[in-house]
């Protein structure tokens, strides 16, 4: 086939390939995803975090499920919309333990019972230009990149509206309260300093009623549509699931591979030799045939019986049976004398019935076993 | 383009290409055991990743540690006629012309009706022929093609396999079982022991003078040989026995009916049986045999010969015939056995006595034929409709089979005594005794002087 040699130093410079690729690999830049607490890319979020650390507030980035007796402010930006209603719930005790939630989210329709509503018909405003924005009577003006505005019930407080509408609100559940904001990029490395972008950000929400503030990344990584297919499940099933495929691709090749000829599948036709008494059997029964084969029966009992005691065929049944009588055991003389005068009268008879028919085929079944 | 179809074929894997073995499945097990008890503590996408495809480069480095398909010559040795139900040797021998040693198994092409036992694996040394043996055993009458031979080499570190298919074509005749003929050959007394026949015995003054042997007691007087006791000084006596030289037809059906199945083959295998049973019985008396196998038209012929070679030209005519899906044509088979034997001779047919039970059509040409040869009849007695007979009514239908079957048994004896007084012996044995009664009726015919 091929020469050996050129195999295997093919084999080890790949190897060498992907040794050398994986040192080299180290060096590449790391991609973030946006929002990313720990990002320090535009799109992130590490200069708030980093920001509140230097102020004195105890913060931290938590993985988990918010537990119930906290009492701090939880931050989500750009939370995915929670499929599993479990965790919502989870979220909603936590408010109505006395903690805050903020939610910065561009639509968060549907998002623990929040409602908004399409304000601006589309016409979103350019980038550049800017927005006054009220907050507590004091105008602040911010960039905003959302149409959405948010729906305000009777008992919610609104926190910031512009001339179309609310763009946060606090409700208030429980014990707690949960704080929304429709523009999430205010919160991240690129905008934070734009505009007064920040000050909106600590007017809106109450960081200094709370000593610890959490930064939540649960809700990205193992609540929402978000987490990456390969981050779902512990790393063993991943393991699992590559060795598995792996195995299972070994095996069949293991075991589809012919060894020996192709054999065709034999098409074995067996012939009996009762071919021929079967058919005429079937056609004598749907014929209803019956006094013709028990004619044949007699003809054979005779025949036996002519065989082993030398009684001709002319003789009737009367004397035939008498002679015969010693040598059967299974039927008393008396009844033998009625048999042999039901015989007769049989030969007589013009048609049977299909009782009859096997009555006496197996009356005479008795007699020829007797007699063999 | 000749490179890119051997991959092609081997990645469709016709016949050649590398399989894994169970050694590999079982290193490769433990493998990803480890991987996944390590990954508890520590997993990347990339260590997994990496891992595996080392791993799997590590396996495959064994694969092409292969010699190529020449390195090993081939050939095998079978003998060219095998007898049905026989087992044979069949060896391979195997040259490995590389410096290493290699672990084979090998299987052939031996069609479906060849019950095979091949061995396992075997170690074949360095620069040196190894022969390889297995056996194998027929189960069907008939010309075979062999080709291929499939040999699997084994890695030395055994991971892969790889297979190897070599050309090797061959024809095989697989005839019909002598064991019988054997039995008679050997010692045909003992053969005929349950007939109670003698195989040589002469009315006085019939047959041709044999030899000179001493006289004893009860012996026929008149035929003391007088010369010699007078020279011997002790009585002898002249032995005869009866003449050589008889010419003996063997008909062998071949029709629809010989189709049927018994407990061991169908009825045809066992007239052929029987059939080479009873000319190497007459040849082995010096008599000439010929043979004709018919169905609707001839299937083969074999003319009058003489002495025991002549068996060989016979299994080469009989060995491929087959059952034909036709009623027979006894009259054709009848005109061409006179064609071939225009001298007086004994003719043995083999077939299956239901149909002249139904048919009366043959008998005129039997008739005719009987004024110059000796005609007997041999079938095969039917334990199906023997059981059947004697089988119990439960039932309309099954009743009525019975009754049909009785009827059948009664036709056939009328039609055996019928045709037994027109001078033509119809008999029946069981299957196991067709071959002894054919013989001990030439036997007997011959003793009588009838031919």
């Amino acid at each position: 086939m091929f020469r050996n040699k050129t195999w295997i130093v093919g084999i080890v410079f790949f190897i060498i390939l992907i040794a050398v690729s994986y040192y080299s690999s180290s060096n590449a830049p790391e991609q973030y995803p946006d929002y990313a607490i720990e990002s320090p890319s535009l799109t992130g979020v590490k200069g708030l975090y980093t920001y509140l650390s230097d102020q004195g507030y105890q913060t931290s980035i938590v993985k988990q499920a918010p537990a119930q007796q906290e009492d701090t402010l939880r931050l989500l930006v750009n939370p995915p919309v929670f499929t599993d209603q479990g965790v919502a719930t989870v979220y909603m005790d936590y408010m109505k333990q006395g903690n805050t939630l903020v939610v910065a989210k561009e639509n968060p329709d549907g998002l623990l019972g929040i409602k908004t509503e399409y304000a601006l018909q589309g016409m979103l405003p350019d980038s550049e230009e800017t927005s006054d924005i009220q907050i507590n009577g004091m105008t602040r003006k911010a960039v905003y990149n959302t149409p959405i505005r948010l729906v305000a019930n009777g008992d919610d407080q609104i926190l910031a509206e512009d001339e179309y509408g609310p763009l946060a609100i606090k409700k208030q559940i429980g014990d707690g309260s949960l704080i929304i904001l429709t523009e999430p990029d205010w919160f991240t490395n690129g905008q934070i300093l734009d505009q007064d972008h920040l000050a909106i950000i600590l007017e809106t929400v109450p960081f200094d009623q709370f000593n610890h503030v959490v930064f939540d990344r649960y809700s990205v990584n193992d609540a929402g549509a978000q987490a990456s297919t390969f981050e779902l499940y512990p790393g063993w099933a991943y393991v699992l699931l590559v060795q598995g495929i792996v195995l299972t691709l070994l095996i069949f090749w293991y075991q589809g591979k012919r060894f020996g000829p192709i054999y065709p599948v034999r098409e074995e036709t067996v012939r009996f030799s009762n071919e021929r008494s079967k058919a005429i059997a079937i056609w004598l029964v749907k014929g209803r045939n019956y006094q013709a084969s028990l004619q044949y029966q007699m003809d054979y009992l005779k025949e036996i019986i002519r065989m082993r005691f030398g009684i001709p065929y002319h003789k009737d049944w009367h004397d035939r049976l008498r002679d015969i009588e010693s040598h059967i055991h299974s039927i008393k003389p008396n009844e033998l004398k009625k048999l042999a005068s039901e015989l007769e009268n049989l030969q007589q008879q013009p048609s049977l019935n299909k009782q009859q028919y096997l009555y006496w085929s197996q009356q005479m079944d008795k007699i020829r076993d007797e007699v063999k | 383009m000749k490179r890119f179809k051997s991959l092609w074929d081997r990645l469709l894997f016709r016949d050649k290409g590398v399989v894994p073995t169970k050694k590999l499945l079982a290193y490769y097990g433990v493998f990803a055991l480890v991987v996944g008890i390590l990954s508890f503590w520590l997993f990347s996408w990339l260590f997994l990743g990496i891992a595996t495809l080392l791993m799997l480069a590590l396996l495959v480095i064994d694969a092409f540690m292969l010699p190529p398909k020449q390195s090993f010559k081939i050939s095998r040795s079978v003998a060219e006629q095998i007898e049905r139900y026989q087992q044979q040797n069949v060896t391979v021998h195997i040259h490995n012309q590389t410096n290493e040693p290699y672990t084979v198994r090998l299987v052939d092409s031996w069609p479906t009706s060849f019950q095979t036992n091949y061995r396992d694996e075997q170690l074949i040394s360095k620069s040196q022929h190894t022969a390889f043996g297995y056996t194998i055993t027929p189960h069907q009458r008939g010309s075979y093609t062999l080709n291929k031979l499939y040999l699997r080499v084994k890695t030395k570190i055994g991971l892969w396999e790889k297979q190897y298919t070599y050309s090797l074509p061959q024809e095989i005749k697989v005839i019909p079982n002598l064991a019988e003929t054997k039995r008679y050959l050997a010692s045909a007394q003992k053969y005929l022991l349950h007939e109670g026949i003698k195989v040589k015995k002469t009315k006085t003054g019939i047959g041709d003078f044999a030899k000179i042997r001493s006289y004893a007691a009860g012996d026929d007087p008149r035929k003391i040989n007088w010369r010699q006791s007078a020279k011997l000084q002790t009585m002898m006596t002249n032995e005869y026995e009866p003449e050589h030289g008889k010419y003996i037809t063997i008909l062998i059906d071949c029709g629809r009916m010989m189709g049927m199945e018994l407990e061991y083959g169908n009825r045809l295998e066992k007239s052929i049986e029987a059939a080479i049973t009873l000319a190497a019985a007459a040849l082995d008396n010096g008599d000439h045999v010929s043979l004709i196998a018919f169905s609707k038209n001839i299937q083969a012929v074999v003319p009058p010969g003489k002495g025991l070679q002549h068996i060989e030209a016979i299994l080469q005519a009989v060995y491929s015939i087959e059952v034909d899906a036709q009623e027979s044509n006894y009259p054709l088979a009848l005109q061409h056995a006179q064609s071939i034997q225009k001298k007086r001779s004994m003719m043995v047919l083999f077939s299956d006595i239901q149909t002249f039970a139904n048919e009366a059509y043959p008998l005129f040409y039997m008739k005719q034929i009987r004024k110059k040869h000796l005609i007997m009849m041999l079938g095969i007695e039917d334990t199906m409709l023997h059981k059947q007979r004697n089988s119990q009514s439960d039932g309309v239908l099954a009743a009525m089979e019975k009754s049909v079957a009785q009827s059948q048994y009664l036709k056939q004896q009328q039609v055996m005594n019928k045709w037994e007084k027109h001078g033509l012996p119809m008999l029946e044995a069981s299957a196991e005794r067709l071959a002894a009664t054919a013989v001990s009726q030439y036997i007997q015919i011959l003793n009588r002087g009838l031919l």
